[in-house]
């Protein structure tokens, strides 16, 4: 017989002990934890009620945000219409004022 | 497999149950992860021999053969010398922990070097310098006690 053959032998698997199996789920069963140490699930859901109420608060929120955008918008459009008309105003005042400015210097160099 | 595991490791029977039960507690927490038959052997394996081997560093002791643990009178009709193969296991017990696994797993599980290393996450080099150096201290000290030719 070889030397690996000797080792083989000698190297044998063992079994273990009786009750070991017992033992092992003993310690499993002892591993698991009790139902009074079992900690509580964090609540994912709530009540219709709550829910109900939530939503109707974030649409509210919803409604009042965008009627208020809506608001400052129309008075953003009106305050450029208005500055327009001003500029156009302006524009034809002074065109009318260049005109009587020249109109007079005509007259005043014929006169002279 | 697991409890023989650690038994030639750590040549302690108590030890060896308190190891293979860990085992199994490990085992049934990481059931989830195991995929097959083969993957549950290799893990087995793999979780035993680091558990003996981490116990054999922190105890670094070496542990007393108790009386009841050596066989009995050999069966002549077997054919095998308990006593040689218990002279085997005795030398081997004063082997450092590393290389009682090498060999443990190469004579009891019947792995290849490779396998050994994918095991024991070494290289497959040191697995072959461990069994290499192992034989041949094992059979200088058995032939100078005169039990081996």
């Amino acid at each position: 017989m070889s030397f690996d053959d000797e080792l083989r032998r000698a190297f044998e698997r063992k079994e273990p002990p009786a009750g070991f199996a017992d033992r092992v789920l003993a310690r499993i069963s002892q591993a698991q934890p009790s139902a009074d140490k079992v900690r509580r699930p964090v609540r994912t859901s709530y009540p219709f009620a709550v829910r109900w109420i939530a939503a109707a608060a974030a649409s509210a929120v919803l409604a009042i945000a965008s009627s208020q955008y809506y608001a400052s918008r129309q008075a953003a459009v009106e305050e450029a219409r208005v500055k327009e008309q001003l500029r156009v105003s302006l524009q034809i005042a002074s065109e009318k004022l260049n005109d009587v400015g020249r109109k007079v210097r005509e007259h005043s160099q014929r006169d002279f | 497999m697991v409890f023989g595991l650690a038994y030639h490791v750590v040549r302690d029977r108590t030890v060896a149950e308190d190891l293979a039960q860990e085992v199994f507690l490990d085992l049934y927490r990481n059931l989830g992860n195991l995929e097959s038959s083969a993957h549950l052997r290799f893990w087995l394996r793999r979780v035993t021999s680091h558990r003996c081997i981490d116990r054999g560093r922190r105890e670094r002791r070496r542990l007393e053969i108790a009386v009841e643990h050596v066989p009995e009178q050999a069966v002549p009709s077997s054919g095998r010398d308990f006593l040689f193969e218990e002279r085997i296991r005795r030398l081997v017990a004063e082997l450092p922990v590393g290389a009682r696994t090498v060999m443990t797993l190469r004579y009891q599980e019947d792995l290849e070097p490779s396998e050994i290393a994918d095991t024991l996450d070494m290289p497959v080099n040191t697995v072959k310098s461990h069994l290499r150096r192992s034989i041949a201290l094992l059979r200088e000290r058995l032939i100078r006690q005169g039990g081996l030719q």
